[in-house]
């Protein structure tokens, strides 16, 4: 009896410390700071630059490589253009582009410079600009065409292999200064996009390093993006393995994507992605829809904490 | 006869030139206006600027129809806002966003007789709000619960800009109005959303009052609810008319 008197305690005090742990850990899971210049917010892309990015991607007119860049460049300009002001831009965001497999073996920066350039440092150097249309409102429920100027701060690489645990290893330490530095601030996002499986170990436990890196508003949020070379159906979103083909890398990246906080589940519902309030920030077999959906949910949270 | 004491604030922690409020006043001419430029869009401060000032110094006669003065305020803001700005010489990043236009909320008030009781005017396009304060009684308009503030206000929007510019006609957003009589000991207060919202959710303990107490440490007072957490940081302006 005494026996399972102490049992029951023990499950008792069990069961406190999981309803413990699990409301220390939705109290940490807010990502509700204001970004602002004094607390602004980090966001790194990594890319992989593998021979296989130059085959052609799905859904794209052109290969992985041009369409992937294409989008990370695509969206440092839109974060470019949100943090524009009358008076100029303010530094509500710090950005890093690190490429991997460019040379077999090399991982690194692939804008110039520093790794993480506060965002109008990155307005002020794009590579080059090229004339582009877009289509604005007319207010009236029509469309205007007109010209803008597309930033381009990177070229696309499709060269060596995959050395994706050694830019993990650079993303982590970057991050890990950050959160010293800015431990308020609203959580890094990385968004990791990629082919094929790392040529240089499992990225499993760095991975996991990464998303015990946080602030007091949260842990950083990883994203994983896994670019289709074949047209069968892509899997965004999922929430449990099963939801995945039998694909030993996939269920690996898929395990080390973050539970999507509950502001991002809304914003992909905003785009009519099917989705469970458990899903992952992981896409298997993206197509260019896909790459570009990842990516614009994957930066819409911060850019609405913006003060 | 008409008084006036007007408050403003950009955000804590911005400087005075990144306030994207705006008011303009003619005490004698009786015509007030707020405005509040929104944050998401560029030369939205030029925009709010343009709305008060341009409401302010060409007011629409009382009787006009209120669509039709919102339609003729649109029409002459625009074409100022769009001067304002040195469009070809903007970086590249600036003009792609510019392109898209400004946007701003807006409040405008119009006393017209000179004698008591006065009729006003007030229309409004947004979540700026106005308080009326009779005695005891405290009206406000166009919101009287402060959780109605909570949701994306309507805009006024000033069309594109360069190189569409103004070729383009804009129509008016949807707009409220209210029409009221002011006595002798009365006062209008014009206010835009975040002090709006923190008078409506503590309007039992009369925070207006409050706000008159501090005028002369005004900033800090402020600057001290909001740090609190009682007050959200946003640009503020707060405008007391009282009839004497």
């Amino acid at each position: 009896m005494a026996c399972s008197g102490a049992k029951k305690i023990d499950n008792s005090m069990m069961q406190i410390r999981n309803i413990y742990n699990l409301y220390h850990a939705l109290a940490l899971m807010v990502y509700e700071a204001e970004i602002s210049r004094t607390n602004p917010s980090l966001i790194l892309f990594l890319i992989d630059q593998s021979r296989s990015m130059s085959h052609k991607l799905p859904g794209g007119e052109r290969s992985k490589a041009q369409e992937a860049s294409d989008a990370i460049n695509r969206q440092i300009g839109d974060f470019v253009l949100r943090c524009t002001k009358s008076d100029g831009i303010r530094d509500y965001f710090y950005l890093g582009v690190i490429g991997y497999g460019y040379v077999t073996g090399k991982a690194g920066s692939i804008l110039k410079g520093d790794l993480i350039h506060p965002i109008s440092e990155l307005a002020g150097t794009p590579l080059r600009t090229e004339k582009r249309k877009m289509k604005v409102s007319d207010g009236s429920g029509g469309d205007i065409e007109v010209d803008y100027d597309f930033g381009v701060w990177f070229d696309p690489v499709a060269n060596g292999d995959t050395p994706m645990c050694k830019a993990l290893a650079i993303a982590r330490d970057t991050i890990k200064d950050w959160v010293e530095e800015h431990p308020s601030s609203y959580p890094p996002i990385l968004i990791n996009i990629t082919d094929g499986q790392a040529t240089d170990g499992n990225p499993e436990d760095i991975i996991k390093e990464i998303q015990e890196l946080r602030t007091s508003d949260g842990d950083t949020l990883i994203w994983n993006c896994h670019l289709s070379s074949n047209p069968s159906t892509p899997v965004s979103f999922p929430s449990e393995e099963s939801d995945l083909p039998n694909d030993k890398y996939a269920i690996s990246l898929f395990g080390v994507s973050s539970v999507l906080p509950s502001q991002y589940v809304g914003y992909a519902r905003e785009m009519q992605i099917d989705l469970k309030d458990n899903a992952r920030a992981y896409v298997f077999n993206a197509q260019l829809e896909q790459l570009v959906e990842f990516i614009d949910i994957g930066t819409r949270g911060p850019q609405g904490q913006m003060q | 006869m008409l008084s006036v004491r007007e408050f403003h604030r950009p955000k804590s922690g911005y400087r005075e030139s990144e306030y994207e409020d705006a008011f303009s006043l003619d005490a004698e001419g009786g015509k007030f206006a707020v405005a509040d430029g929104a944050t998401e869009s560029s030369f939205s401060n030029v925009w709010a600027k343009a709305l008060v000032s341009t409401f302010v110094e060409n007011p629409p006669p009382m009787d006009m129809n209120d669509r039709q003065s919102v339609k003729n305020l649109l029409d002459e803001a625009r074409k100022k806002w769009y001067g304002e700005i040195d469009w070809t010489s903007l970086p590249w990043f600036q003009k792609n966003k510019a392109v898209l236009g400004s946007y701003s909320t807006f409040l405008g008030l119009q006393v017209d007789s000179p004698e008591s009781p006065k009729r006003y005017r007030c229309i409004t396009i947004g979540d700026s709000c106005l308080f009326h304060l009779s005695g005891p009684k405290m009206e406000s308009f166009p919101y009287s619960d402060y959780r109605d503030l909570n949701y994306t206000p309507r805009l006024m929007w000033s069309g594109h800009g360069y190189p569409i510019g103004l070729s383009k006609e804009v129509e008016p957003p949807g707009l409220e109005v209210k029409y009221g009589k002011i006595k002798e000991g009365d006062t209008l207060i014009l206010a835009t959303d975040a002090i709006s919202k923190w008078m409506l959710q503590n309007k039992a303990s009369r925070p207006w009052q409050q706000v008159l107490d501090n005028a002369d440490n005004w900033d800090s007072y402020i600057g001290g609810l909001i740090s609190s957490g009682a007050m959200k940081n946003d640009d503020i302006t707060i405008i007391f008319i009282s009839v004497s």
